[in-house]
């Protein structure tokens, strides 16, 4: 009503607009500070990607529990249009009476919360010769103010007007030439928005930026590699670790550790946890030392952009296993105590529990069943402990000796963020189990020149599932239960108070399991894969779930047996909304 | 990997079968038909990549490449539509991207890449993309101070000196992995070639290691002499020599036996030759066959 009302031009006058403004829509002040530390609590909105900044995926909404979820039902649906149906990543935002959903190839919609009808949508022009190297997707925006946020896959951060969609603002975070792009949803801290990047695998630097969410203008900004200079408001801010305390030579200018999955913040230590990527290049061999600070977890404070703590998961990670999961903290009710903690499910297999003040190792187990590369961690220094079976060798290149290394380097869990109850105390682990083959690719080229490259082909586990939906206690790292999928997981989770948790499945399935048994209570197949993340809230007294559908992200890029489990599925490109249904008045 | 999205990254994969869709088996249609059909042959060459295909100073694409791009289209009698490309991280990656299945965003398959790195087991490790037409040798070398290193008998004496490589390129693998890592910290990575000969040529560097048609083209734009240039069997290397080719998608038998005419004729007249000497760079003729 308010956009019809501007767009029509009816008023007269300051106080006509101020009246109205304080009449009918309270909410039009926009999301502050307040509401994005709030996210958590407040049902009727979801402001945040991850459902709070720690992104725990936790809903207090109970409506919707384990005897009513058989009665969801669709209420309404949005198609993203056009040919480009590609993995949909995306967590849907709700404010306003408005779901903001981003899609592939960096497109943004504004849906009517009550209808699903579309209010504007923003197609990002994209130049030629992106190279993605996965996939076109995009995981969700930010919401500041009157602003919507999202990066692009021309690594670009654009501010759009929440009501009609028009651009704010458009800030440059890499050169896209160079290889940079950017698909992880930004967060809001402070007033600031906080990004990664991502990018290919050489010629880049990982790097945490602070923008001021209103203008864009950078704040500062926080190179992942050891030696590069950080800024603070256009100043020096001191480099990141110390010059060649890992690193060999100048191998640090181009170290990788790309930050691409973006980060979480713990308001109560006041820290940003980024996840930083493998170090450059893949062959480990070839840059003897920990590489710091790849393939870890890096607090961040969000004032001055100083690395508070660092935790490298895989140290000189010869593995491409990455370090880029997110850090969720939580409280951890442990001997009768309480500690303050984060959690990590890792691409290298192990969950991690961290003192999220300090950074301080708790513990690390197993959340997959194999793990080639390592015998376990030692819970005094932290480190993991090698198993013999680094691959790249470069003295065996032309041999071409082949490794067996579990889990793949698609991780045993990739991207898809995990969900904690705070009822349940459990935290709920999307993983998948699968290998690969690795050797040195001797007869390999890059731009007409002989190179010396990786050869892969990944492998299942098991015969009859590859993901995994497991129910981890952190205070034991114990599996208190687990749903196994014939294909691999690559969708997010959501847990709620009505002790249920959801995710999907590339099946096509979106699935509602019992938070304490893993029973699962509710299907609904969506039409193509579920890569999504769900969200819940409540509107009009009834609560209501989302999640996006539309087959995609790095998984059909890889062939071997994988590839078998997963070629029937339809492309898609979807928001499906849920509530339970109610019988129609007698 | 985002790699994984991977991010971003990922390592380089091969990609032994992919989930896509493949092009319908029944391609009554020669590539050549349609080419002749618009009057025009789309050839994808590498952005930014002297002194093969690179923009001038007045922004035009210019190089070796672009020349032969040009006497190819010249020979079909159809116009040039020539598009530089980004390198993807591998060869894999611009196959499947420029030749047999298209970018992700934007755009369609060129009929034509050229700068293809080729030899028998690529050749016939690649089945979505065929791969002929050998026009150039290229060979690993290095330029050096030759009153400083002396003669560059073996690659130890740049142990210690400043050597300028491309990041992540072959040269760079070598100094980071050969002789136990004994060069990696002689190494000075930047982003490409001739940067490297730029800061040879300032005195920056003391040796920068390349394939040779990219330093003879460096010195050549600069109007400097090679001081000591050589080219070699680097011990530990896996490869200093290879051949470099053209690829177009698999299945069009007429538009490959076009191209090779063309190729030939353009051998046999000298112009091809001709070509290399405009921009300073020595043809060293391949050992494949067209």
């Amino acid at each position: 009503m308010m956009s019809r009302t501007f767009k029509q031009g009816h008023w007269r006058g300051t106080a006509m607009a101020t009246f109205m403004l304080a009449s009918c829509l309270p909410a039009f002040a926009g999301v502050t500070d307040q509401m994005i530390s709030n996210d958590a609590a407040s049902t009727d909105d979801v402001v945040t990607v991850g459902m709070s900044q720690g992104g725990q995926r936790y809903s207090p909404l109970n409506k919707i529990n384990t005897s009513t979820v058989a009665d969801l039902v669709p209420v309404w649906t949005f198609s993203f249009g056009d040919e480009k149906q590609r993995g949909q990543e995306t967590q849907p935002l709700i404010y306003n009476g408005k779901v903001f959903v981003t899609g592939s190839y960096s497109r943004i919609w504004a849906l009517d919360a009550k209808t699903g009808e579309r209010l504007w949508a923003y197609q990002h022009r994209l130049p030629d010769g992106i190279m993605p190297c996965c996939d076109v997707v995009n995981r969700g925006a930010a919401l500041y103010d009157n602003l919507v946020i999202f990066s692009t896959l021309d690594a670009h951060l654009v501010a759009l007007n929440q009501d009609t969609g028009k651009v704010v603002w458009n800030e440059t975070l890499g050169d896209y030439k160079a290889g940079y792009s950017n698909t992880a949803a930004p967060l809001i801290v402070d007033g600031k928005v906080i990004t990664g990047v991502s990018g290919g695998e050489f010629g880049i630097v990982g790097r945490v930026d602070a923008r001021d969410a209103r203008t864009g203008k950078l704040v500062w900004t926080r190179p992942t590699v050891e030696g590069h200079m950080g800024y603070l408001n256009g100043q020096e801010n001191g480099i990141t670790g110390k010059l060649n305390a890992s690193w060999p030579g100048d191998m640090w200018k181009f170290g990788g550790a790309a930050t691409w999955l973006g980060c979480t913040y713990g308001a109560d230590v006041r820290l940003i946890y980024c996840g930083t990527g493998n170090p450059a290049p893949w062959n480990s061999h070839l840059r003897p030392g920990d590489n710091l600070y790849s393939s870890s977890t890096l607090a961040i404070t969000p004032d001055t952009g100083k690395i508070a703590w660092s935790y490298q998961t895989t140290p000189h990670d010869g593995w491409d296993f990455d370090g880029v999961n997110e850090f969720i903290p939580f409280d951890m009710k442990k001997d009768g105590k309480t500690v303050k903690a984060g959690a990590k499910a890792d691409r290298n297999g192990f969950f991690y529990v961290l003192d999220r003040g300090n950074g301080k190792f708790i513990s690390a187990s197993p959340f997959v069943t194999r793990q080639t590369w390592t015998k376990g961690v030692d819970a005094k220094t932290g480190r993991p402990i090698e198993a013999d079976t680094r691959p790249g060798d470069p003295a065996q290149a032309e041999r071409g000796k082949q490794v067996f290394s579990a889990p793949s380097f698609l991780g045993g869990k990739n991207w898809m963020p995990m969900a904690y109850n705070q009822n349940t105390g459990l935290f709920y682990v999307p993983a998948n189990e699968w290998g690969m083959d690795i050797w040195n690719e001797p007869i390999a080229y890059k731009k007409g020149a002989a190179y010396l490259g990786a050869g892969f082909t990944i492998h299942p586990l098991y015969d009859d599932y590859i993901g995994a939906l497991r129910a981890m206690d952190p205070a034991t790292g114990k599996i208190v239960w687990e749903y196994k999928n014939p294909a691999p997981l690559w969708g997010g989770v959501m847990t709620t108070a009505g002790d249920l948790v959801f995710t999907g499945t590339p099946e096509g399935y979106f699935k509602a399991f019992d938070a304490k048994t893993g029973k699962e209570l509710w299907k609904f197949q969506t039409g193509s894969g579920v890569v999504g993340q769900p969200v819940t809230w409540e509107q009009d007294g009834e609560q209501y779930v989302a999640v996006a559908s539309g087959w995609g992200g790095a998984v059909p890029l890889w062939g071997g047996e994988v590839a078998k489990k997963v070629k029937d599925i339809s492309q898609g490109g979807m928001l499906w909304v849920f509530k339970l249904h109610r019988a129609a008045a007698p | 990997m985002s790699i994984t999205e991977l991010r971003g990254k990922a390592l380089r994969v091969l990609l032994l079968l992919l989930a896509l869709p493949l092009a319908s088996v029944a391609a009554a249609e020669d590539r050549l038909d349609t080419i002749r059909e618009r009057g025009e042959l789309s050839v994808a060459v590498y952005r930014d990549f002297a002194p093969y295909s690179y923009a001038d100073a007045d922004g035009h694409y210019v190089g070796i490449d672009v020349d032969l791009a040009k006497a190819l289209a010249q020979a079909l009698a159809v116009k040039l539509d020539l598009r530089p490309v980004i390198a993807g991280e591998d060869s894999d990656d611009d196959l499947r991207v420029n030749i047999w299945r298209g970018p992700l965003i934007n755009g369609s398959p060129s009929d034509l890449m050229l700068h293809i790195g080729l030899d028998p087991e690529y050749i016939k490790r690649t089945d979505k993309a065929e791969l002929f037409g050998a026009y150039q040798r290229e060979t690993v070398s290095v330029i050096y101070r030759k009153q400083q290193i002396g003669t560059l008998d073996t690659p130890l004496k740049l142990a210690g000196q400043k050597v300028g490589v491309e990041v992540d390129s072959i040269s760079d693998y070598y100094m980071s992995g050969a002789f136990n890592g004994r060069l990696r910290t002689s190494a000075v990575r930047l982003l490409s070639v001739d940067e490297a000969v730029a800061r040879y040529l300032k005195g920056e560097l003391d040796a920068v290691m390349a394939p040779r048609g990219q330093l003879e083209g460096a010195l050549f734009r600069a109007h400097a002499d090679a001081a000591a240039v050589t080219i070699g069997d680097f011990v530990g290397l896996f490869r200093t020599q290879w051949d470099v080719g053209m690829a177009i998608k698999a299945g069009n038998p007429e538009l490959k036996a076009a191209l090779q005419a063309a190729l030939s004729q353009l051998r046999e007249s000298g112009r091809l030759r001709e070509i290399y000497a405009s921009h300073g760079v020595t043809l060293q003729d391949p050992l494949l066959r067209p």
